[in-house]
């Protein structure tokens, strides 16, 4: 089963996007998992089971989390994760520095958390559109 | 007889002679019969004392120009040497010579003594020392001033021989170090009173500049006090050099520099606590600022959420204040942003390179877009500028973006310039008046209500503008358009 995973400590920012995915209907289509730290996904990565089939996983994580930094967790999912692992940084920050952290740590995309709720809406759904509908793995 | 005449033709020959060799040296002979007490001397001896040639010497009219005190002296040493107590008879007087003082060095001897050793001829000659005794007036003047001037000198003088042992030193340099008395520190050398690690600074500083080159250029250092406490100083040396041009000691001029030392390390102190504090301050606005934006968007989107699943339920009012809300967080999130760019303008790296002017204003003119028609007028006393191009830049594109916002015709005409080392943007717009450009420069100040805005463009300017440590200022006329001056401080 392919999965949506958000790691975000933002209830708001959360709601948001759980109102984007209901209106677009993408919610029926896909496990949506939240994740409010850094620690509670990686730990839910490191137990999951060996049998679990794999799926398509895409990550969205806010780079601005308590305790471990959205980079570092970055840098961990592409260690642990599979190959079709796809982790898409999340951040209200528009800045150069981040952006080429983010890549650095391993990150497929980065998108700027729109302080325009249509235009977030837009970005997320593109990208997640593109993930799980558009590319092909193998 | 005719021997004799021989003998006294001879004798008279020898008397010429010898009258002649006498009359030829510099320095006045006189013979001093003493029996009679007739004094003849030599022409010499009377041009010395202003007489004149055919007048006869006498005793009388000598000792009246000699001063009473002085005239005792001499002839305290007369007697002395009458009586055998002394070879010579030797003495130095001042004399009055036609109204004017001189000195005079006699040195006689008796040559003539009677059956009973009585001295009967006394013959010597007499110098005229006026010259030395003003040489030696002066010495001593020169030596007066100087002892006067190491006495009362506020800095250390230490006069040293060539190796740096002391040979004098002013109360000054005592004092400075802790020591009672001078004399304390005579044959001390100056590296016994040094820090061991300075050394060989000093002999570096002794052998390549002050021997060879006579001086040194003033240096810090340290010097230690008699209990052994550092205290830093500023030296200047000076050779001193004998009339041969060896150098025959070293002047040193020890300035005690704890205050200023100390004055220093307070303002490197506070410069350090400052940049600190700033950056402390930047990282807070940043950070603050950054965690700012997380809340002001949640009331965005909720705002919108609200609108959007319950605007029916609320009548015209109610849904008025949801838009409200909208915009006022957005205008929040506006400001933030603002926030965020000054902040990091501020820690923005200046590198500096050679800019082509015109290509930069193309580039500007080409990422500008306006609903308004833009003449630009370009007026460049030389093609290009020393600063960091991101920069001036930026600061080109918030001064344009000024002009364009602040202007009520349907042309926009902005002259872009640079002449010596002074950039400016000037426009046709709307202008200020004296007390808006004073104001111009406030954070978020935003002057005029025309058109939008987070009223931060020109802080950012000033920001990098400082960070080239140039400056910046605005000239204005309400209604008159509005030219915004500023200088990069190019050093090359």
């Amino acid at each position: 089963m392919n999965k949506i995973i958000f790691v975000e400590d933002n209830d708001i920012d959360f709601w948001s996007v759980e109102r984007i995915y209901n209106k677009s209907g993408m919610a029926k289509k896909y496990n949506i998992y939240r994740f409010t730290s850094a620690e509670e996904c990686i730990e839910y990565m490191e137990n999951l089971s060996v049998n679990t089939p794999i799926g398509k996983e895409l990550f969205f994580i806010d780079l601005n989390l308590p305790s471990m930094s959205g980079h570092k967790l970055i840098e961990r999912l592409r260690k642990i994760g599979n190959a079709s692992t796809i982790l898409v940084a999340l951040s209200s920050s528009t800045h150069n520095t981040d952006i080429e952290k983010s890549y650095q740590a391993g990150a497929n995309a980065y998108i700027v958390k729109h302080e325009k709720y249509d235009e977030f809406a837009e970005a997320l759904l593109t990208t997640t559109k593109f993930w799980m509908e558009v590319a092909l793995y193998a | 007889m005719a021997v004799d005449v021989t003998d006294s033709v001879e004798l008279e020959e020898v008397q010429k002679k010898y009258e002649l060799a006498i009359n030829a040296i510099n320095d006045g002979v006189y013979d001093w019969d003493l029996t009679s007490d007739e004094i003849s001397v030599s022409g010499k001896m009377k041009q010395m004392h202003g007489l004149p040639d055919q007048q006869q010497w006498d005793y009388q009219s000598w000792a009246q120009r000699v001063e009473p005190e002085h005239l005792a002296k001499i002839e305290q040493a007369l007697q002395q040497h009458l009586n055998g107590e002394v070879a010579f008879f030797y003495a130095e007087y001042p004399i009055d010579v036609v109204g004017k003082k001189r000195w005079m060095l006699t040195r006689g001897r008796v040559v003539e003594w009677d059956d009973f050793g009585k001295p009967i001829r006394l013959v010597g000659i007499e110098t005229d020392i006026t010259n030395r005794k003003q040489i030696e007036e002066e010495l001593w003047l020169v030596g007066q001033k100087l002892s006067a001037l190491q006495a009362s000198a506020v800095d250390a003088l230490v006069y040293t021989d060539v190796d740096l042992t002391i040979l004098e030193a002013n109360k000054t340099f005592s004092n400075m170090l802790g020591y009672e008395d001078t004399a304390q520190l005579l044959t001390k050398s100056l590296f016994e009173l040094t820090p061991v690690n300075q050394h060989g600074f000093d002999k570096k500083i002794l052998a390549e500049q002050i021997l060879p080159e006579g001086f040194c250029q003033e240096y810090e250092k340290s010097f230690l006090t008699n209990q052994g406490q550092k205290v830093p100083v500023s030296v200047c040396a000076w050779a001193v050099k004998d009339n041969a041009g060896e150098v025959s000691g070293i002047m040193c001029l020890i300035r005690d520099i704890s205050a200023r030392k100390q004055a220093e390390q307070t303002i490197h102190d506070a410069l350090a606590e400052l940049k600190r504090k700033n950056e402390e301050l930047d990282q807070f606005v940043y950070a603050a600022s950054h965690d700012l934006k997380e809340p002001s968007r949640g009331i965005m989107h909720i705002a919108q959420f609200l609108y959007e699943d319950y605007a029916t339920k609320l009548d015209e009012g109610g849904q008025k204040y949801i838009v409200h809300i909208r915009s006022a967080a957005e205008r929040m999130f506006g400001l933030i942003e603002s926030l965020l760019k000054f902040s990091r303008t501020g820690r923005r790296e200046i590198n500096r390179e050679h800019i082509e002017l015109n290509s930069l204003v193309d580039e500007l003119l080409q990422q500008t877009s306006s609903h308004k028609k833009l003449q630009i007028k370009r007026n460049f006393d030389s093609a290009t500028v020393f600063a960091d191009r991101l920069s001036v830049f930026e600061i080109l594109q918030n001064l344009l973006s000024n002009a364009m916002k602040y202007s009520r015709t349907e042309t926009v005409e902005v002259e872009i310039g640079q002449s010596g080392g002074t950039l400016w943007v000037k426009d046709n717009g709307i202008g200020m008046s004296k007390e808006s450009c004073d104001l111009a420069f406030v954070i978020f100040k935003r002057l005029n209500k025309v058109g939008e805005g987070e009223g931060i463009g020109l802080n950012i300017v000033k920001r990098l503008v400082e960070l080239h440590e140039g400056r910046v200022w605005i000239e204005s006329e309400e209604g008159l358009g509005t030219q915004v001056y500023f200088t990069l401080n190019v050093q090359e």
